[in-house]
């Protein structure tokens, strides 16, 4: 939009004084009238002292009106104060006359004029120089908007002082060349110095020798336009050094021709301690694996290798270049790629959780092919916000090898404590743990699963558990060894008889480290040694009886043999027969033992050789029988014939019944009756009974025993004596009694049944 | 005349002791046949000495001798070594004879086990 430009003059003005050319009064208005500024050619009104007392407006440019809001015809020839009355109070109108009256340009800037809106105040930078003696030309210039910004600068700049004095960084000011010009007073808290003292020194001086090209470098390229960071080590007042972020900026100076330097350096010892910190675990991991003689290796998030140490080289055969930025699947079997990327699609999962928590064993593959048993355990770690999964890896082929070795061992000393019967524990006071062989479990009776086993249970377990304690005991406190013979009664009630040790086990300080024992199952054995103690008990109790039985018989027969010869007319007819008799009888009855004992010795004999076996005693039992049914003439019944088994010797068998049946039909009348039945017994026994219905035991009489016979009996009691030789030989036991049901005696043999 | 006691569960060997001390006179001789008789003579008879077999069907010479008090008390033992030396301590012990025995001399014998004798046998005197 072009610009119209006008010239007003005012028509009633009065003519330039002073001689001034009628082409100086065109030329004036017209200059005045074109600025494109306002201005204002006025005329003094003078008084009658001829003070100033208004001005009249005899040019006045178009800016002008417009500032005016008039008309030029209203405006020309019009008292500048009717127009501006708030020129007499707001100083200007005494400016305008200043500079009428002094003839010198007068100049004023950023001058507040509040308008015609009382609330806006706009400035200006005004200009009045006379022209003639009592014209004066006025211009001014709205610079509003140069002041408020002017303001908004200040205001910026004070802002910024007073964030850059109370931020927690240093802020500074230097000359491109890097002298220092102002800086903060945080200074002072950062590093100790008083600002002052700095002012005017390249901020080289602050850096540490060695940080000085660095920073150096930094400030010549700001030359660039970029802003730019370095971290160098600057000089606390006390000469000590801290490592500080600093940035550099350039920007022109206030004169907008020469640049200076803002910059801040920001504290980073804290920073740098954490970086020196991790730099210092990263180093150590990075020894740690390099060192490691387990293989660790790395995948990330999509299963493949970051990391992989020296021992995983060694492992598998694969170089590092090899072996990352490879899948998972080289090193992983194939039977666990899915397993591996389903934790690797979730690394928070329990499943994963899970797998952490514990090690595993898995059968791996070399780079050759070749196949190995490892040992490894996972973790999953957070690096700069990515998971990974670290499995560290162990060849435990060698390990294992010794382990099955280990375990063959085991299993040889337990299968050898099995065939000894030799069970053995250990308790360790410090852990409160009893530990416990197989064998002595089952020694014990004690479950092969259960675990926690305490020393309560063992005590339970033992039917005279405290002498065990007391050996425990003895052994912790004492350090003793103590040796002990004990039964064990079985939580099933079965009895066991076991030689213990109990010893303690010292540390190199002699201190009790443990207790150990042995437990020796020699029951087989002690009863053996039982029964060897009562056999040879009863054999020599055998011997007595023989010895005293032929002694009596020969003392007879000797006697009456030297009365006869040294007295024989003393002695009267009858007392000769009387002695006679009794020669007689005794000299028979000696055949008869002699006979007796060597059948007994014969059935002794075969007793210690005796061999057990499934046997249908029925059967055995029910022919013995048979033999006396014709022989006795006596009634001898069997029940029943056949059909029932037990652990025993046919022969054995064989004379136990006869001599029963034997001493049966010989205590009963021809009138009389004998039974053989063979019956199941309690529990897995067989029985095998024989009844008679004669006169029954006589009291006093103590059976089975040799030579102590019934007195109305004509065996010389050596029968009895042999069946219980060769009962307790085949594992069983006899008994007689006089029969609750009737007359008679009823002799009861108790044989191993087949139960299992 | 000392009254003797005789114990012994063998009729034949009783008889013959009874004739040995008959021929030796002096002698009243008291028969039982078994330890449940001895007690009975014991606790009603008067007795000098007690004549007894080791073995009875219902004791031995040791039920006899614990009965017999202070009482001396000969054992007739068929064992080579003499009496059990269980026997040997206890108070009644007079002696031992063992068996197959002189019938002639017995009376002899079992009057030096007596203490009022004489000449008192010395204990544990084993065979004749």
């Amino acid at each position: 939009m072009s610009q119209k430009f006008e010239v007003w003059t005012s028509q009633e003005g009065s003519p330039p004084t002073g001689g001034q050319t009628s082409e100086t009064h065109q030329l004036l208005p017209a200059t005045l009238g074109g600025m494109l500024e306002p201005h204002l050619l006025v005329e003094a009104v003078r008084g009658h002292e001829r003070q100033v007392v208004d001005f009249r407006v005899l040019v006045a440019s178009r800016a002008t009106l417009d500032y005016f809001g008039m008309p030029k015809e209203e405006a020309l020839g019009a008292s500048i104060l009717g127009i501006q009355p708030a020129l007499k109070f707001n100083g200007l109108f005494d400016f305008w006359v200043e500079a009428l009256e002094s003839g010198k340009d007068a100049v004023v800037s950023n001058f507040a004029f509040e308008g015609q809106d009382p609330d806006e105040v706009r400035y200006y930078d005004l200009g009045a120089s006379r022209t003639t003696a009592d014209w004066l030309s006025v211009s001014w210039n709205d610079v509003t908007e140069r002041q408020r910004s002017a303001q908004a600068v200040e205001e910026a700049r004070r802002r910024y002082q007073l964030l850059a004095e109370n931020a927690s960084d240093v802020v500074f000011r230097s000359t491109a060349t890097g002298i220092l010009e102002w800086l903060s007073p945080s200074v002072t808290r950062v590093l100790g110095w008083d600002p002052s003292l700095l002012i005017g020194r390249p901020l080289t001086d602050l850096s540490h020798a060695l940080d000085c090209d660095k920073l150096r470098d930094a400030m010549g390229r700001l030359a660039s336009g970029d802003s730019q960071h370095v971290e160098v080590r600057l000089r606390e007042a006390g000469r000590q050094y801290r490592w500080m972020d600093v940035s550099l900026r350039t920007a022109l100076d206030e004169d907008e021709w020469s640049s200076v330097t803002f910059g801040t350096f920001r504290d980073i010892g804290a920073e740098m301690a954490v970086r020196r910190s991790l730099r210092e675990e990263q180093a150590r991991f990075e020894a740690i694996k390099e060192s490691s003689t387990d293989a660790i290796i790395t995948i990330d998030r999509d299963g493949i290798i970051v990391a992989w140490n020296r021992a995983a080289i060694g492992m598998f055969g694969y170089r590092v270049t090899e072996a990352l930025g490879r899948p998972h699947t080289l090193v992983v079997p194939p039977d666990f790629h899915e397993l591996v990327d389903r934790w690797l699609s979730d690394l928070s999962s329990p499943e994963v959780t899970a797998a952490i928590q514990r090690t595993h064993r898995a059968r791996l593959t070399r780079a050759d092919g070749s196949h190995f048993l490892s040992e490894y355990s996972v973790a999953v770690w957070d690096r700069d916000g990515q998971q990974h999964m670290t499995a560290i890896l162990r060849d435990v082929t060698e390990q294992q090898a010794v382990m099955d070795e280990l375990q063959a061992s085991r299993w040889e000393l337990a299968e050898a404590q099995r065939l000894a019967g030799a069970g053995s524990w250990t308790y360790e006071p410090r852990v409160d743990e009893w530990r416990f062989s197989e064998e002595f479990r089952r020694i014990y009776g004690l479950s092969m699963t259960a675990t926690g086993l305490d020393q309560e249970v063992l005590l339970r377990a033992a039917s005279n558990g405290k002498d065990m304690e007391a050996a425990a005991r003895s052994a912790l406190a004492a350090g003793r060894t103590t040796e002990l013979e004990c039964d064990v009664e079985r939580p099933d009630g079965e009895i066991r008889r076991v030689q213990a040790r109990v010893a303690p086990v010292h540390d190199e300080h002699g201190e009790v480290l443990m207790v150990r024992g042995t437990a020796v199952d020699i029951t087989e054995v002690h009863q053996a040694a039982e029964t060897r103690a009562r056999r040879t008990a009863r054999h020599a109790d055998y011997l007595s009886r023989v010895e005293h039985t032929l002694r009596t018989h020969l003392s007879v027969v000797e006697g009456w043999a030297g009365i006869l010869e040294g007295a024989f007319d003393e002695l009267d007819p009858a007392t000769r027969r009387d002695a006679i008799g009794a020669i007689k009888r005794n000299a028979s009855a000696l055949v008869g033992h002699v006979q007796g004992l060597m059948s007994e010795a014969t059935e002794n004999a075969r007793a210690e050789n005796i061999t057990v076996a499934p046997l249908d005693v029925a059967d055995v039992a029910a022919m013995a029988a048979a033999d006396y049914r014709g022989l006795s003439g006596r009634a001898v019944t069997a029940t029943p014939s056949t059909d029932i088994w037990a652990l025993g010797s046919r022969d054995a068998v064989d004379t136990v019944a006869r001599h029963l049946i034997e001493n049966a039909v010989r205590h009963t009348d021809e009138e009389g009756c004998v039974e053989v039945e063979t019956r199941a017994g309690a529990g897995a026994t067989v029985e095998i009974v024989v009844r008679d219905d004669g006169p029954g035991i006589a009291e006093g009489v103590t059976l089975f025993t040799a030579f102590s016979k019934d007195s109305r009996s004509a065996g010389h009691g050596l029968g009895l004596h042999v069946v219980r030789t060769l009962v307790e030989a085949m594992g069983g036991t006899v008994e007689g009694r006089n029969r609750t049901d009737g007359p008679g005696a009823e002799f009861t043999v108790t044989l191993r049944g087949l139960a299992d | 005349m000392t009254a003797i006691l005789v114990v012994d569960d063998d009729a034949d060997v009783r008889s013959l002791i009874q004739v040995a001390f008959q021929l030796a006179g002096g002698w009243t001789v008291v028969m039982a046949g078994s330890l449940a008789a001895a007690e009975q003579e014991l606790a009603t008879g008067t007795f000098d000495v007690v004549l007894t077999d080791n073995q009875l069907g219902d004791g031995s010479a040791a039920d006899v001798l614990a009965r017999a008090g202070t009482l001396p008390v000969v054992v007739l033992s068929a064992s080579v070594d003499g009496p059990a030396s269980t026997l040997v301590p206890m108070t009644a012990f007079a002696g031992g004879i063992a068996k197959p025995f002189d019938p002639m001399t017995l009376p002899a014998l079992v009057a030096s086990a007596i203490p009022l004798h004489e000449d008192p046998p010395e204990k544990d005197v084993g065979r004749p």
